[in-house]
Parts: structure tokens; sequence; C-alpha cells
């Protein structure tokens, strides 16, 4: 009796101890977040449906870009199929996944019309603006331009836009005008390429070592001389020089004949905009006779 | 004179303890032998396209894994968006870069040559950042885009040379029965237990019975997001990476810390 009874116990003792072996920490059952979506800084999803008028259950702390779009329909004006793109474009690029504004973005449609939005990021960087000027340079000179990089880094981890594509559009159309006003020969026409080079290749290069333009010669023709004016200011700018760049535009704001009269008043508040933004000394730090940069406001940047 | 003791009872009794051991010795190889992890600490914030100051983390115990470029695998071309956004971090913190790249299913990339060396080198240009210790791979491939990544992993491999960290994540799935990654040249594959779709409910059910991976690429490291569940306990020698939808603040820091030093 007693050796069947230790032949079982130890078996048992074997099966258990196994057994335990694989048994892992229980868990418990209790879910630890509430089982609904909270939506307090943006509507429910499609954003789409909202953007086109379907404003569901309008909250106050929604982010002010959604609040603006109630407004608009709360207030009888709704927004036009051009204003809806816009809206889109402006959530996608701050990083909404486009699943939660098109419906039917992975049947296809959504994808599509992604594409298809002039304000998107992609198709704002897809735009002709470099290639053009690409094409007018190579019409004038035989040699490609310098290789240009419209981006300029920073040294907290991030880049900025620094040259447009329609800074590029409009070197390129400038370019022809001047080619068909004096002749593709024509020295200064060449001279104006070398110039405009000089502007781009500030715009990804070491801002602390400027690329400038040579200052126009009185023999220029005028329209030429003011046009190289506008290039060295421009060249100041993409180099943050702010100061030379801001005299510079409001000299040619003050001149009357330049071609770049009415456009000088706005690259000077771009500037300073500029400036402002690039001389941020970093959370905690500050400029020289300055208050210290106050931390960031979380609940401002949300 | 002692008995002698009978070689069935001897034999019973190395049976006895051998079968346990033997039960304990597999279980613990499973769960705990092979791990795969970056060197470095163990608490890490993952920085998305957002102004982050984190000048406030330790950087003996926490590092920060940021968002350096996205890579858009268009029809036929290749889109880079490089960082805007500023990042703010304290001196001395390990410091990994992450390429997010991605595709659109209603119009998928051809994954052409062209497309494959602006993609290396959109990845390889983020090691050469200041600072940067590790690179990290943040991608949803599909199964037809799955050789155009274990290629661009085997290259950037071979650029990087052997000793570099590179880091993916993974799919949880990945790292449970669709073990595509197995043989990737890659340090680790971090599970990404958030935002997990259809598939949540049966992924928690698995790791609530197993608690790790069948896959040891993914047994070092998990990413885990500060509005979800999290798995319970997190084993102490584990790599954990941490998401927030929204800029960190010090009050969300000094929440993961405590939470995570409660095992939780």
């Amino acid at each position: 009796m007693s050796r069947h009874f230790g032949r079982i116990a130890s078996a048992f003792c074997v099966v258990a101890l196994s057994v335990l072996a694989l048994v892992h920490m229980a868990q418990s059952c209790a879910e630890w977040d509430p089982p609904f979506a909270d939506y307090s800084k943006h509507p429910d999803v499609p954003i789409e449906k909202f953007v086109q008028g379907n404003l569901g259950i309008l909250q106050p702390s929604f982010a002010r870009s959604y609040l603006v779009v109630a407004y608009r329909y709360l207030s009888g004006v709704p927004l036009a199929k051009d204003e809806q793109e816009a809206a889109q474009a402006l959530w996608e690029n701050r990083g909404i996944d486009p699943v939660n504004i098109f419906p039917d973005y992975y049947s296809g449609g959504g994808a599509a019309e992604d594409r298809q939005n002039p304000y998107m990021q992609t198709a704002q960087d897809d735009a002709d603006g470099p290639k053009d000027w690409e094409a007018a340079h190579a019409q004038i000179v035989s040699s490609p331009g310098p290789r240009i990089s419209q981006l300029q880094g920073l040294d907290n981890y991030g880049d900025y836009l620094n040259c447009s594509n329609d800074a590029f559009a409009t070197a390129a159309a400038t370019l022809k005008q001047r080619a068909a006003t004096f002749g593709k020969e024509h020295p200064a026409v060449k001279e104006w390429i070398d110039a405009q080079d000089a502007v781009f290749a500030n715009c990804g290069a070491n801002p602390r070592k400027p690329v400038l333009p040579a200052s126009p010669d009185s023999a220029l023709p005028e329209i030429l001389r003011y046009d190289r004016e506008y290039q060295i200011a421009a060249a100041y700018m993409y180099s943050n020089r702010t100061a030379e760049a801001v005299k510079g535009f409001q000299h040619i704001a003050e001149e009357p004949n330049s071609p770049w009269h009415d456009l000088a008043p706005y690259l000077v508040a771009r500037t300073m905009a500029r400036g402002a933004t690039l001389d941020d000394p970093g959370p905690g730090e500050s400029r020289p006779g300055q208050p210290p940069h106050p931390p960031f406001d979380t609940e401002e940047m949300r | 004179m002692p008995t002698p003791v009978p070689r069935r009872r001897k034999f019973r009794l190395l049976v006895l303890f051998a079968v346990p051991v033997i039960f304990w010795g597999a279980w613990f190889h499973f769960a705990y032998s092979t791990v795969h992890r970056l060197a470095g600490p163990r608490l890490v914030y993952w920085a998305w396209e957002r102004p982050e100051n984190l000048q406030f983390l330790d950087p003996k115990t926490e590092g920060v894994a940021f968002l350096s470029s996205s890579v858009e695998l268009l029809p036929d071309s290749v889109h880079i968006y490089p960082r805007m956004q500023p990042l703010y971090l304290p001196p001395g913190i390990q410091v990994v870069a992450v390429v997010r790249i991605y595709s659109h299913p209603a119009s998928p990339a051809a994954l052409n040559e062209h497309q494959f060396s602006e993609t290396l080198q959109a990845v390889v240009n983020s090691t050469h950042l200041p600072n940067v210790a590790a690179l990290q791979i943040d991608f949803d491939a599909r199964e037809s885009e799955r050789a155009f990544y274990s290629r661009l992993l085997t290259e950037l491999r071979r650029q990087l040379g052997p000793a570099y960290p590179i880091s993916i994540t993974a799919l949880a799935s990945w790292c449970i029965g669709d073990r595509w990654i197995h043989s990737l040249p890659v340090n680790e594959a971090v599970p990404m237990l958030f935002s997990m779709g259809p598939n949540e409910p049966l992924i928690r059910h698995y790791l609530a019975s197993a608690d790790t991976f069948p896959e040891p690429l993914c047994r070092g490291s998990l990413g885990i997001s500060i509005g979800e569940r999290w798995p319970n306990p997190i084993r102490s020698g584990t790599r954990v990476y941490v998401f927030h939808q929204q800029p960190w603040t010090q009050k969300d820091v000094e929440d993961i810390r405590s939470r995570i030093h409660r095992g939780m």
C-alpha cells in the first residue's frame, strides 16, 4: 500500500512540477483604457466628412484649424472645394494619417485624390520651379549650373525650406525675359546667370560663408542693375544675413523704377519673420540683452 | 552497514528531478536566452515630427529615437521629407536616428533601382547627423515589399559595417507567426504593441499567455504608446521604446519612469 502510494506521489510530483514550469504569471482580465475613443482635439474620423460640412459634435477643445472650418460652416460660409483641399493638405502635412482623412483611402480613391491636391506638400515639392530654372539656365550656358539643395539644416536636427520652388520659377521667368530683351549672347545676361547661381548657392550652403553676387557695374543696363540689387538682397536673405537683406529690400522698395519695387516690401517682412524664427536660441537660452527663451508651451503646440 | 539503493529507485529519483529541470531549462531557454537589443539605456523616447524639448531626460538611463526623415515610396519615384521641427536634447544622451519608409496601398511603388538607391542614400545620410549612435528603420512592409526591404537592410549593413547598431520596428505578427524578419541583418526588431489594428485582441491574448515572442530578434525590446495598454509585466532587461502622439512634457516622462520602474 505504502509502496504504491510512494509511486503515485512521485508521479504526481513529476507531473505537477512539469506543469507548473509552464505556468506563467497569472494575468488579470481588467482593461486599462476606457473602451471609447477620445476625440477632444479633433473631430471624428474620417476628417474628409468634417471638412465637407458634416461637423458632428463640436468641442471647444478641438485644435484651432478644426474650429476655423466649423466656424465657416456655422457662419453660413461653407468651404469651397479649393478650400477643402487646402484644409486637408494642412492636416496631412501636420502628420494626420491619410487613412483618418479619406474614408476610401485604402480602396484607391483617397490616394489618387491625395496626389491631385495642389496644396499637398508632395505636389508642391514636385512643382516645376527647379526644373524650369535648369532648363532656362541650359538655354543660355552650356555648362550645367551648380547643384542646389533647397533645404538648409539647423543644429537642432531640423531642416527648413530655404529656397522655395517659386524662387526658381521666378528666376527662370526673369532670365527668359532678359534673354529676350538683350539676346542670349549678351555678356550682361551671362553675368546675370553667374549672379543668380551665386544667389542659389546660399540655399543649402554654410550660412557662415555667404556667396554674394558682384556689385552692379554702372555700365550695366538699368534693369539689370535693379536685378543685381535684388539678387544681392536675396543672397543675404538665403544666407541669413537678415539686417543686410532687409536693408537691401527696403532700398529696392524705395526705387519706383525697379521691377522688384512692388515685391520688395513683402520680402522685407518675410526676411524679418525668417530672421526671428531662425534666431530662436532654444528653450532656456537667451541672446545677449534678451530675456531667456520661454519653455515650450505644450498646449500651444497642440 | 548502509543498505544499497536499488537501481530502479535511483532511476526514479533521477527522473523525478530531471524532468522538471528539463522543462524549466527549455522554458528558460525559450524565454530568456537569446536577447537581441541595442546596447544602451533601457528607456527610449520616440521624438516624432513635432517640436520636442527633451532636455530634462537623464542621459544615463534614457535615450531618444527621433524621426530624422521620412521616405515616401511613390509609384515611380521617391519623396524624401527631412525633419522640419526642432529637437533639443541633453548632452551625452544616446541618439537613434529613425527613418520612416512608407508607400500607399492604392498606388504601390515600382521598387525599382532608382527608388532603392534614393532610399538607401536617405537612410545612410541619417547616420551622419550629429551624435547619432544607431539607426532605426520604421516601415510597414507588405508582402510584395519584403524583398525590397531585405535587400535594403543587407546593403545598409554592408555600407555601415557589422558593428553599426541597426534596429527595425516590427509588426507584432512578424514576431509570432509571420517571421520573415528572422534572417535580416539587424540587431533588434522592436515589436510595436500599439495601433495594432484588427489583430490587436489576438496579439494581446498571445502575449497574456506567452509573454514573449518566438522570434529571437523581437525578444529584447518592445514599442509601446503612452495612450494604449502596455504588456504587463515588462521585463527588467527589455529595451522599451515609448511613443507619444503629442510633444513630450516632463510630466509625461515622469509618469513613464514611474510605470516602468513598477514593471508595468
